[in-house]
C-alpha cells in the first residue's frame, strides 16, 4: 500500500512537470530549474506535499469548475478561473507593397507590419509565421514563388535573379529568433540588423520572434518586413496578387 | 472516499486514472494563443512606360533659410500621379504641382536637387538635371549695402469679401513673409495671420467675420534682409447674409490610388463667387457637410497629393466642397478609393450597393413604393426651369445647372441622393454629387459646375435611406447642346429663392413691429406732455 501510495504521489506530482515541459499555456506561480508550475490543483484531497526539489500546500479542489453565461451574468467557477495568462497579439493590418512593380521590367517592392505580443505568461511566448496557400502570394492562377534562401538560415540579403521573381520577409525587434540575427554577413546568430535575413514563408509556423520571460504591460513590437522581386528578364502577368499570411502568438 | 476511489483506480486501471487526471488537469493547461492573420499584397502592372522627365527645372535662393524649386510638367500613356523631390539624394516630398518651397535650411549652404515623375503603376521617370542653389548668407539692414535692392513694397491687393470670410490676395516686387493684423477697432486684435514663406505673390482667407461688418488691417511684408515694412494700411466690408447662392460643384473630382496614397484632382468652378473649397475625408462613409471628417485641404488648388490615406484603412471617402465668397458651401462632389486599387478600377465609384453613403441612423427600415420618375427631375438653368423628357434633359453647355428632386415623390426615409453622371467619351470623367435638401424641404438639389463637351451624359440618381440602404433609383441621359431650342423652356424660376423669402418676410415682419413700437412710443409721450 505504501508503494502504491508513493508511486501515486509521484505520478501526480511529476505528471505536471513532464506536461509542462511541452510548453504549455501557465502563468507560473512556483519554479524550480526543471519546472515551473502556474497554479497547483489537487481535486481530490489536499495538504503538505514535498520533494527534494518542491513543496506544495494544495488545498482541497474543486470540480465542476469553469465559465458560464448568460444574457444577464457570466460566471467563472473556482478560484484558478480568475488565474488566466493575459496574451494579446495587436497590431496586424493589411500590408501593400509599393511601389507597384512593372510587369515586364520587373522591380521590387516592400512594406512592413509591426505587431505587439504582450503577455503575463513568466516563461515568455513564441511568435510563429505561416502562409495560408502555397507558394503564398498568388492572384488568379499567377504566383509568385517564395522565397528560397540559399542555405540552411535566412539570406543577408534579398537577393533575385534576373530570371526568378520571389517574395520574402525578414522579421526585426528585441525578441527575433536567432534565425533572424545577424553578425554582418551572414545569419543564424548575433545581431538584428534592419533588412537583412530574408525568408520565405510557408504553410508550416515558423518562429520568428520568442521570449522566456513575460513582458507584460508594456509588451514587445515585432515588426515583419515583405519583399517582392521580380527580376527583368520575367514577365510576370499583371494583377493584384495577394498573400494571407497567419501570425500566432503562443504563450510558453 | 474519493480520495480511496482515485487511489483504487489507479492501483487497479492506471490508464483510465490518467485519462480521469488529464481531464481534471486540462482545463489548466489549455493553450491561450492568439492568432492574426491579414493579407499582403503586390500589384503587378502591365503599363511599363515611364512619364516624360520633368522639365525645364529651376532652383532659387529666396532667403537664408527658403530654396524655391520649379518644373515643368511630364506626360504619360496612361496618367502621372505626381512628382518626387530630392535634395541630395534624399527624398523631400511627393507633390502633383509644379513648385516646392524647401525651408528650414541653414544659411550660406549649398543644396542640390531634382525632381522624378511617377505615374499610377509605379513607373517612375528618369530624374531632371540636378541644380544647385546657396541660401544667402544671414544679412541685415545694418550692413546692407546702400545701393542694394529697396525695401518691399505691395505691386497689388485684392480683398474679396464674403458674409463671415474675406480672401486677401497680394504681391510684392520681391519675395516677402508676412504679418497680417485685423480688427474691428484700432487695436486689431480680431485675427493675426503669419507666413513665414518667402513668396512674391500671397493669398489667405479670413474666417470667422461678423456680417457687413467693417474691418480694419495692416500688412506688414518682412523681406529676406529681415527688413520689415508696413505693406498696406486699410479696410473692408463684410457682405450681409444671403447676398450670394452658393457656387456649384467642383467639376470631375477623381480620386485614384497610388499604393497607400491617393492623388485627388478636380476642376474649381469658373466664377468670381468661388473662394476656396474644403477636402474632407471619412474613412466609414462620404462626409455629409464640411465638418464631417477631416479636413485635408482648403484652398483654391485642383489636386491634391493625400499621402499615406490607405495606411490605416482600407477605404477612404472624399467629399469637395466649394465655398462661395460668403463662406456658403456647395452640396459636395464626391468619390471614394479602396487600396490596392490602381488605375481606372479605384475611380470614382459609384456608390450604389455600397453600404456606407452616410452616417447610419438607428431608424428602422420602411418599406415604401418608390414611385420616382425620371421624368419628375428637373433642371434650373439660367434661370429658366427644364423639365426632363422621358429619357433626357437637354441644357446648354455655357450656364452653371441645378438638378433637383422633389421631396414630396421621396419615399419618407429618404436622407441621401447621390446624382452620378458619366462625359460621353471620356471614361475617366465621371462626376457624383451629393444632393441636398434646400432650406423649404421642397427639393433635394446640387449645382454643378457648366459641361462645355457637347453629347448625351448618362445620368443616375439614387436614393439611400439613413440606414445607407438603397430605395431606388432613376436614370437618364443629360444632353448638352451649344443652344437650346426655346420650346422646351417652360417655367422662369428664381435660381435661389427659399432664403431670400425667408429673408423678407423677417424684414418686413420686423419692420410692421418697429412701426408700431415707434406709434407706442410717441403716443405714449404725447400722453406724458399732456398732463404735464
Amino acid at each position: 500500500m505504501r508503494q502504491v501510495l508513493v508511486t501515486f504521489g509521484a505520478t501526480v506530482l511529476f505528471f505536471p512537470v513532464v506536461l509542462f515541459s511541452w510548453s504549455l499555456s501557465l502563468a507560473q506561480v512556483m519554479e524550480s530549474t526543471n519546472y515551473k508550475i502556474q497554479s497547483d490543483s489537487l481535486n481530490t484531497g489536499g495538504g503538505f506535499s514535498s520533494s527534494t526539489n518542491y513543496q506544495i500546500e494544495s488545498t482541497v479542489g474543486e470540480v465542476g469548475t469553469g465559465n458560464s453565461a448568460s444574457n444577464n451574468f457570466e460566471i467563472r467557477a473556482g478560484y484558478q478561473q480568475m488565474q488566466e495568462v493575459y496574451l494579446s497579439l495587436t497590431g496586424a493590418s493589411a500590408v501593400v507593397l509599393g511601389p507597384a512593380i512593372p510587369g515586364v521590367s520587373g522591380g521590387n517592392a516592400t512594406g512592413s507590419t509591426t505587431v505587439t505580443v504582450t503577455t503575463d505568461s513568466l516563461s515568455g511566448y513564441r511568435l510563429t509565421i505561416e502562409a495560408v496557400s502555397s507558394p503564398a502570394m498568388q492572384s488568379g492562377g499567377n504566383t509568385i514563388a517564395d522565397y528560397v534562401p540559399a542555405g540552411a538560415n535566412p539570406d543577408f540579403m534579398f537577393t533575385v535573379g534576373s530570371a526568378d521573381a520571389y517574395f520574402g520577409f525578414s522579421p526585426e525587434g528585441a525578441h527575433i529568433a536567432n534565425r533572424y540575427r545577424d553578425n554582418g554577413g551572414v545569419c543564424g546568430s548575433g545581431a538584428d540588423t534592419n533588412d537583412r535575413c530574408w525568408d520565405g514563408l510557408s504553410t508550416t509556423p515558423v518562429t520568428i520572434a520568442s521570449s522566456p520571460n513575460s513582458n507584460h504591460p508594456n509588451g514587445t513590437a515585432t515588426k515583419i518586413e515583405f519583399q517582392v522581386g521580380v527580376g527583368s528578364s520575367v514577365v510576370q502577368p499583371a494583377g493584384t496578387y495577394i498573400a494571407t499570411t497567419t501570425l500566432t502568438a503562443l504563450p510558453l | 472516499m474519493m480520495f480511496n476511489t482515485m487511489l483504487k483506480i489507479f492501483n487497479q486501471k492506471p490508464t483510465l486514472f490518467f485519462i480521469i487526471w488529464l481531464s481534471m488537469v486540462t482545463p489548466l493547461v489549455a493553450l491561450a494563443q492568439a492568432s492574426d492573420s491579414f493579407t499582403v499584397r503586390q500589384y503587378i502592372s502591365g503599363d511599363t512606360e515611364v512619364p516624360t522627365t520633368p522639365t525645364p527645372f529651376s532652383v532659387t535662393s529666396l532667403s537664408s533659410s527658403q530654396i524655391d524649386i520649379t518644373w515643368g510638367a511630364s506626360t504619360d500613356n496612361t496618367s502621372v500621379s505626381g512628382y518626387r523631390l530630392f535634395r541630395e539624394t534624399e527624398q523631400i516630398a511627393t507633390t502633383t504641382l509644379l513648385t516646392y518651397s524647401d525651408t528650414g535650411l541653414t544659411p550660406n549652404t549649398t543644396y542640390t536637387y531634382f525632381v522624378r515623375a511617377f505615374d499610377l503603376s509605379g513607373n517612375v521617370s528618369s530624374s531632371s538635371v540636378s541644380l544647385s542653389a546657396t541660401t544667402d548668407a544671414v544679412i541685415d539692414d545694418t550692413n546692407l549695402p546702400q545701393s542694394s535692392v529697396l525695401p518691399p513694397r505691395l505691386t497689388a491687393i485684392d480683398i474679396d469679401e464674403g458674409t463671415e470670410s474675406a480672401r486677401l490676395s497680394f504681391a510684392a516686387v520681391q519675395p516677402v513673409t508676412y504679418t497680417l493684423r485685423y480688427g474691428i477697432t484700432d487695436a486689431l486684435t480680431d485675427g493675426f495671420v503669419q507666413s513665414d514663406l518667402f513668396k512674391k505673390e500671397h493669398s489667405t482667407i479670413l474666417n470667422g467675420l461678423e456680417p457687413f461688418t467693417k474691418y480694419l488691417f495692416e500688412l506688414y511684408g518682412t523681406d529676406r534682409f529681415g527688413r520689415q515694412v508696413l505693406l498696406e494700411k486699410g479696410s473692408f466690408t463684410t457682405l450681409s447674409r444671403y447676398e450670394l447662392p452658393p457656387v456649384s460643384n467642383v467639376t470631375f473630382f477623381i480620386a485614384t490610388v497610388s499604393n497607400l496614397d491617393v492623388v485627388l484632382k478636380w476642376g474649381n468652378p469658373m466664377t468670381e463667387a468661388f473662394a476656396y473649397v474644403r477636402v474632407v475625408r471619412n474613412h466609414y462613409y462620404y462626409p455629409q457637410y464640411p465638418s464631417d471628417g477631416l479636413v485635408i485641404y482648403e484652398g483654391t488648388a485642383e489636386s491634391l497629393y493625400d499621402e499615406s490615406a490607405l495606411s490605416t484603412y482600407d477605404r477612404q471617402y472624399y467629399t469637395v466642397f466649394a465655398y462661395n465668397i460668403d463662406g456658403v458651401p456647395s452640396s459636395g462632389a464626391i468619390a471614394t478609393v479602396l487600396k490596392n486599387q490602381v488605375g481606372s478600377s479605384g475611380i470614382n465609384q459609384t456608390p450604389v450597393n455600397d453600404q456606407s453613403v452616410s452616417s447610419p441612423d438607428d431608424n428602422e427600415t420602411i418599406t415604401e413604393p418608390f414611385r420616382l420618375t425620371f421624368a419628375d427631375v428637373t433642371v434650373i438653368q439660367s434661370d429658366i426651369l427644364i423639365p426632363a423628357t422621358a429619357e433626357n434633359i437637354l441644357l446648354n453647355t455655357t450656364a452653371p445647372f441645378m438638378i433637383r428632386i422633389p421631396t414630396a415623390l421621396l419615399p419618407s426615409t429618404t436622407k441621401t441622393i447621390i446624382a452620378t453622371w458619366q462625359h460621353p467619351f471620356e471614361a475617366i470623367k465621371k462626376t457624383s454629387y451629393l444632393m441636398k435638401r434646400n432650406q423649404a424641404g421642397t427639393f433635394f438639389e446640387a449645382i454643378a459646375a457648366p459641361m462645355l463637351d457637347t453629347g448625351l451624359y448618362p445620368l443616375k440618381l439614387t436614393v439611400f435611406d439613413g440606414s445607407n440602404n438603397e430605395l431606388g433609383f432613376v436614370s437618364g441621359r443629360l444632353e448638352l447642346v451649344t443652344t437650346i431650342d426655346s420650346q422646351v423652356v417652360t417655367e422662369p424660376v428664381s435660381y435661389v429663392t427659399t432664403g431670400y423669402i425667408i429673408v423678407g418676410s423677417l424684414i418686413g415682419l420686423l419692420t410692421v413691429l418697429g412701426t408700431w413700437l415707434l406709434m407706442l412710443f410717441l403716443l405714449q409721450l404725447l400722453r406724458e406732455k399732456k398732463y404735464n
